[in-house]
């Protein structure tokens, strides 16, 4: 490996971070969108549940980061201090955070329920194995939001992307192809009665089954 | 007896009323129907509009939810037998998604979206008046063949931009591109204003290849009088409009109302 390329893997996503935000309430959409695919799609009583969310992902420099409690201090700060990605007197906002050693052994170093209480640290809804994802984001790009670059520590952000994460839970009996395919026959819109939830004119996406990794747009989709 | 148009509201749909009365000022009969209305009713009229506003909210896309509803299995079936449907804006986004625009039936694939506008600066909604000129498929189209000067008219959307990722149905909207945005002096333009949302090939409304379906993102149905014109307008429509000194005048037939009018000499 040449040296060039070793920085280029060190510095790709030496730490990644993710902010999955979801109404405190219900979700009109995700209610409308699990109705649609039910009663107008014809999947029927397969479709157990189905929650929405935004994602904001962000590859973090550890250099400037070199702590969880630091990691979680920043991304507690920018969620108090944003006014463009989330409103927490109607959202929640969940944060997972994954440092990637070179054995890129899992492990959250964001565990806890944080000393913030608008920005609750811990394991969100609907990333178990139970659960399968569809990775949204606008073809021309996952721009992250406009003041997140300002308020991140100088230098401490190597990437961000922002998306929407539709997560599935199929009935229990079902197969894992079972699962993929109908995770896959609700996304891209082929026809009014094929597809529904990615437009592939100017969305793309990415699926997912089981558990929800970390990094998602680093990571390896199906 | 009148040709009678279906004016199909959804949940959200907020342009009914004044879609039903550009269709009622060229003489037509309309009749605002609900989208669980039985279907065998909705086969009896004899054109259909689809209007403007939030269906479903815009949950999941604008027009995604509505666009599988079963109602769309009759305007599909009608409109492959040859009905007139003119989809507004919202009703616009409702036929695209429905892969009526540029196809033709339930079946077709759907071939373009309805993204969000690109606007350098600013995100999300925008309003302002369009000019809207005759595109290359404006004389297929039974409402825009005829038209010969610019049209002016609102806009008022968030994703109104049509793209498409399929290079078939990029090469054939060179020829189902209905009416352009335009400058005001006319020409055909992607530049903003004029053009509000980036749209390919500036398109602001697109027919089906048998140019009975046009899906349309401003509102003629806001321009069908001169009052609603405004008075600072460049163009031919903003010296009428600022010649209008009374009611009567004012009252007069507006910009928009030339496609309402097409559609009654497609009805005759």
């Amino acid at each position: 490996m040449t040296s060039s390329s070793t920085e280029s893997t060190v510095l790709a996503v030496p730490a990644a971070a993710q902010i999955l935000v979801d109404l405190k309430g219900a979700d009109p959409t995700a209610v409308s969108a699990f109705d649609a695919l039910r009663q107008l799609l014809g999947f029927g009583d397969r479709l157990l549940q189905l929650k929405r969310r935004r994602l904001l992902e962000l590859a973090l420099d550890p250099r400037v980061l070199p702590s969880p409690e630091r990691i979680r201090e920043t991304i507690g700060a920018y969620l108090h201090t944003t006014t463009d990605f989330w409103n927490p007197n109607k959202e929640r906002a969940w944060v997972r955070c994954r440092r990637l050693e070179a054995s890129d052994a899992p492990g959250f170093l964001v565990e806890k329920q944080g000393a913030l209480s608008a920005a609750p640290f811990g394991q969100p809804e609907a990333t178990s194995a139970a659960w399968d994802h569809l990775l949204v984001w606008p073809r021309e790009g996952r721009s992250a939001p406009a003041d997140l670059a300002e308020r991140m520590p100088a230098a401490s952000l190597l990437g961000a992307g922002a998306a929407l994460l539709y997560s599935v839970r199929w009935r229990d009996d079902a197969t894992a192809e079972e699962r993929a395919s109908w995770t896959e026959a609700i996304g891209e819109v082929r026809s009014r009665r094929q597809g529904f939830l990615v437009q592939p004119h100017f969305q793309d996406h990415r699926r997912y089954s089981g558990a929800l990794p970390i990094p998602l747009f680093g990571g390896g989709g199906e | 007896m009148s040709a009678k148009v279906a004016v199909l509201q959804f949940p959200g749909t907020n342009c009914e009323s004044e879609s039903l009365r550009a269709l009622e000022r060229v003489g037509l009969t309309g009749e605002i129907l609900r989208w669980n209305e039985a279907s065998a009713r909705l086969r009896a009229f004899d054109a259909y509009l689809l209007p403007g506003g939030f269906s479903f909210q815009d949950r999941v896309r604008a027009g995604a939810i509505a666009a599988r509803l079963p109602l769309l299995d009759v305007v599909s079936e009608r409109a492959a037998a040859g009905a007139p449907v003119l989809g507004l804006c919202n009703g616009a986004q409702v036929l695209v998604e429905a892969g009526l625009v540029p196809g033709n039936s339930a079946e077709s694939a759907v071939e373009l979206g309805l993204a969000p506008n690109a606007i350098r600066g600013r995100q999300g909604y925008y309003t302002h008046w369009v000019f809207l000129v005759p595109g290359p498929g404006a004389s297929n189209c039974l409402f825009t063949r005829g038209l010969e000067e610019p049209v002016p008219c609102p806009m008022a959307h968030g994703e109104g931009r049509f793209v498409t990722q399929n290079p078939d149905t990029a090469r054939r909207l060179d020829r189902e591109v209905a009416l352009q945005y335009a400058r005001p002096e006319g020409g055909a333009t992607r530049e903003f204003p004029w053009n509000p949302n980036g749209s390919v090939l500036a398109a602001a409304g697109i027919a089906n290849d048998a140019g009975n379906v046009l899906a349309l993102m401003p509102h003629p149905e806001r321009a069908q009088t001169l009052a609603q014109v405004p008075e600072d307008l460049p163009g031919s429509w903003g010296e009428r409009r600022r010649a209008a000194r009374n009611l009567d005048a004012l009252e007069g037939d507006g910009p928009g109302l030339q496609l309402f009018r097409a559609l009654r000499r497609a009805l005759a």
